[in-house]
């Protein structure tokens, strides 16, 4: 097993790497393919905006390599905030961007209902009782910390975990051995690593 | 604030000075509480919501006080800086190491470039205090190149013959403006939250200055951190009371109560504020 954290230059990816590391977890911080091909799993930090990242990933060729891995051979994923969002078929965030589209959907803007966004801060989630592995040992209704403008609005059927905040939005989803989580499990202290633990033991 | 279903959060405030952490009494006694490492992985196993790290070195004489009468603090004492340190950066890198929360972090921050390294270095917000007062579009420049919600604007206060009159530096210089008046201009700057702290109640355990901090809390869209006099938990739920704002913090009250979030926490929430237990 060994974790290979996705550097596609963006902002701050150093808490994942801290988190990861923190769990004693052998890991990988590259963009570089040939580095990144003996991971069994991966992780997606997103820092940025929608297009921002798929621009970068594509500048390094790694959407390709994502895809051969992830999609065709089964490897497993771990998609965070915009790691989330671009498993959509596209984002609206500064423009509509083509996403990777490994689900059905669109992310779109929080409908907040008058709350101001970005939504920041702690708040609690509703798991699916179909959704697997990634909530093991963590108790339904935990808080995790969120901040973000956009949400995943998935067109297909597959489990989710939900957050309100002035609406209902998916905080986490999982098709097989693709994950998302719309929250900062890096930054959202025991639960956070209680759930980094999980995905990296799969 | 209007209606949200996030979780209020409880929030330390650390002081470091010269490379030390320390507690203050109104801006102006220091006594040295421990060694940053030690507290950082101390609030870490305590579950804390976030942390704000505010660096108050200054040269000049002040009085301070080593002891040890604070916990943790034995361990500590042999292993306290005697200066700043010299890399900021590498002191905050070394903090994010250990920090699986948000982690603000300010103290005479002076341009962008700073603001940059010190988010770079793993924290995910900055506090910026006089800097904001003196060169406000500096808030509007660092809102624009991280976002918003990365930028939290301090404001500290005192009661004078003109009001609730803003002071900067440390306390040490009046600004004869009025703080509703600089906080709403905060937040048209590009502030993403305001941390509102009163210089009279710094150390004092005497309370919040709740019926301030509701006027602050209503003049504003941004989530509000009230700071200063908390001495017991009481005046945790009675400034969340009268003030309803979006994070409740303290200084003092951290270094001298083992276990002090989840007591602050397990009060709060039988009081029936919605926090994360």
């Amino acid at each position: 097993m060994k974790i290979g954290i996705i550097d596609y230059g963006g902002g701050n990816t150093r808490s994942v790497v801290n988190a990861v590391s923190f769990l004693g977890k052998p890991y990988i911080f590259s963009d570089q393919e040939k580095e990144l091909l003996e991971c069994s799993h991966f992780i997606l930090p997103g820092v940025g905006s929608f297009g921002k990242v798929m621009e970068l990933l594509e500048k390094r060729h790694l959407t390709g390599f994502l895809e051969r891995y992830i999609l065709k051979e089964g490897r497993y994923y771990l998609g965070v905030c915009v790691g989330m969002q671009i498993l959509m078929e596209e984002g609206e965030e500064f423009g509509m961007h083509r996403g990777l589209g490994w689900m059905r959907g669109k992310c779109l803007k929080l409908d907040t209902q008058g709350l101001f966004l970005p939504h920041i801060g702690w708040n609690s989630i509703r798991v699916g009782t179909d959704f697997l592995h990634l909530f093991n040992d963590i108790p339904d209704g935990s808080s995790f910390y969120f901040i973000h403008s956009y949400a995943a609005c998935l067109e297909e059927n597959v489990p989710v975990a939900t957050c309100c905040y002035g609406t209902e939005f998916s905080a986490a989803v999982m098709k097989d051995n693709i994950f998302g989580v719309q929250f900062h499990p890096e930054k959202s202290q025991r639960t956070g690593l209680q759930l980094l633990k999980n995905f990296c033991e799969l | 604030m209007g209606k949200t279903f996030l979780k209020i959060r409880i929030i330390p405030v650390l002081l470091l000075r010269n490379g030390a952490l320390v507690r203050s009494r109104k801006f102006s006694f220091y006594q040295i509480t421990g060694d940053p490492f030690l507290q950082v992985e101390r609030f870490n196993s305590w579950n804390v919501d976030e942390m704000i790290y505010l660096d108050i070195s200054r040269s000049g004489q002040v009085e301070v006080e080593d002891t040890n009468s604070v916990i943790g603090a034995t361990s500590a004492r042999n292993r306290i800086y005697q200066e700043r340190p010299k890399d900021l950066y590498e002191f905050i890198e070394n903090l994010s190491r250990r920090c699986f929360m948000p982690l603000a972090f300010g103290g005479g921050i002076k341009c962008l470039e700073q603001a940059r390294k010190i988010l770079a270095s793993g924290a995910d917000k900055v506090v910026v205090n006089s800097l904001a007062f003196k060169t406000p579009e500096l808030v509007t420049n660092i809102a624009k190149e991280f976002g918003k919600q990365c930028v939290i604007v301090s404001v500290d206060y005192k009661d004078t013959a003109s009001g609730k009159e803003v002071f900067i530096e440390g306390g040490r210089t009046a600004t004869g403006m009025h703080a509703l008046d600089w906080i709403r201009q905060a937040e048209r700057l590009g502030a993403g939250e305001i941390l509102i702290n009163s210089i009279d109640r710094d150390g004092m355990a005497c309370g919040y200055d709740g019926e301030f901090y509701a006027q602050v809390v209503r003049s504003v869209r941004i989530p509000v951190i009230i700071c200063g006099g908390v001495g017991c938990l009481e005046h945790f739920s009675e400034g969340f009371r009268q003030a309803q704002p979006s994070a409740l913090a303290a200084a003092n009250f951290f270094h001298f109560i083992e276990h002090s979030d989840q007591r602050i926490k397990q009060y709060l929430s039988n009081e029936g504020v919605n926090v994360r237990v």
